[in-house]
């Protein structure tokens, strides 16, 4: 399979499973501060993610404060892995070309 | 998207995949809200057995009135502060500068296998104690020779579930370390027995807390690094 997914091949959205599928779950601060985003940009992003069911979010409260955190579900992991394979494969047909 | 999109993605790869690598190291590492936690109650602690002590060796009857008091109102506060999650809070105000990160867990059927016997783990140390005892050894080499279990005792707990990593192993080092200088003659012991034995099993405890909070910050710097790079060739490549 050579073709890449639309979804994942966003460098932000990448970015965000690739961080989230270290891990079990993070929440929208630790997303916003360590991928160095704003709001929006986030948002609009994790929504993407969401509606294709790559990952899982959960709203909750901490005290008083809002907390979302986010997972990678087995279907965002199991694309995320075919997009590298996606991604190994182009690499191999690039080799000749790049010469080395 | 044409081979050449492709290409160009190509030469992210490198700081991409440091990004999940990294993320685990910092979550698993990350114990600051156990720090904050233990600072507070040995706060706490230390303030309630000072005053008390101090008001029990004035033998001022106002002050000792005045500390039952103190010890009243600090243990009414720290309930008031549980029971209404405020102490959660406390304990959780740096997850509102840098968020919250969550380490993937070991299956619950296995932390249901590895933790199964856990009331076992400390009958040893008992046992080691009462042969002290009985065979008359010097209080000094108590340590030394709860070592002998408690070392490797600690490294299992360390790492049966696979959660931890190796920064917490700080711990049954340096209290190994601690049972070697007792035995060529460093005087490290106070001659009881119990703070000999568990003192330094918990001030190491708290030093292998300490390393792994330094390891997870530098695993944060090293996520962050790998997720700006990663977005300045994005931006590079337009």
């Amino acid at each position: 399979m050579d073709e890449l997914d639309p979804v994942i091949h966003q460098p932000t959205r990448l970015r965000i499973m690739m961080l989230l599928s270290g891990i079990r779950e993070a929440d929208f601060t630790f997303l916003l501060k360590t991928l160095c985003l704003t709001n929006g940009n986030l948002s609009i992003h994790t929504r993407k993610l969401e509606d294709a069911e790559y990952i899982e979010t959960t709203k909750s409260f901490q005290g008083r404060m809002p907390r979302t955190t986010y997972r990678l579900t087995e279907l965002g992991r199991a694309r995320l892995r075919e997009y590298w394979d996606a991604l190994d494969a182009i690499r191999f047909r690039a080799v000749p070309d790049e010469g080395v | 998207m044409t081979e050449q999109n492709d290409r160009d993605s190509l030469r992210k790869v490198c700081s991409l995949q440091e990004i999940p690598k990294w993320a685990e190291r910092y979550a698993r590492n990350r114990s600051l809200p156990v720090l904050v936690n233990l600072g507070l109650t040995a706060a706490i602690v230390t303030v309630c057995i000072a005053f008390t002590l101090y008001a029990v060796e004035s033998k001022v009857i106002a002050l000792m009135v005045a500390s039952i008091a103190l010890n009243a109102v600090i243990t009414a506060g720290t309930l008031y502060l549980m029971i209404s999650g405020r102490w959660m809070a406390i304990i959780h105000w740096p997850d509102r500068v840098e968020g919250i990160a969550i380490p993937a867990s070991p299956s619950p059927e296995r932390i249901r296998r590895t933790r199964r016997f856990d009331w076992v783990l400390p009958l040893p140390v008992i046992a080691i104690l009462v042969i002290a005892k009985v065979l008359d050894v010097p209080t000094q080499y108590w340590q030394p020779m709860a070592a002998i279990y408690v070392v490797p005792a600690i490294v299992y707990i360390i790492g049966r579930d696979g959660w931890t990593e190796w920064p917490y192993l700080l711990w049954p080092a340096l209290y190994l370390q601690h049972a070697i200088l007792v035995l060529v003659g460093v005087k490290l012991y106070i001659g009881v027995w119990y703070m000999d034995v568990f003192f330094p099993l918990g001030v190491y405890a708290v030093a292998g807390l300490i390393a792994a909070h330094i390891y997870s910050g530098y695993a944060l710097r090293k996520l962050r690094d790998a997720a700006r790079q990663c977005n300045r060739e994005t931006s590079d490549n337009g």
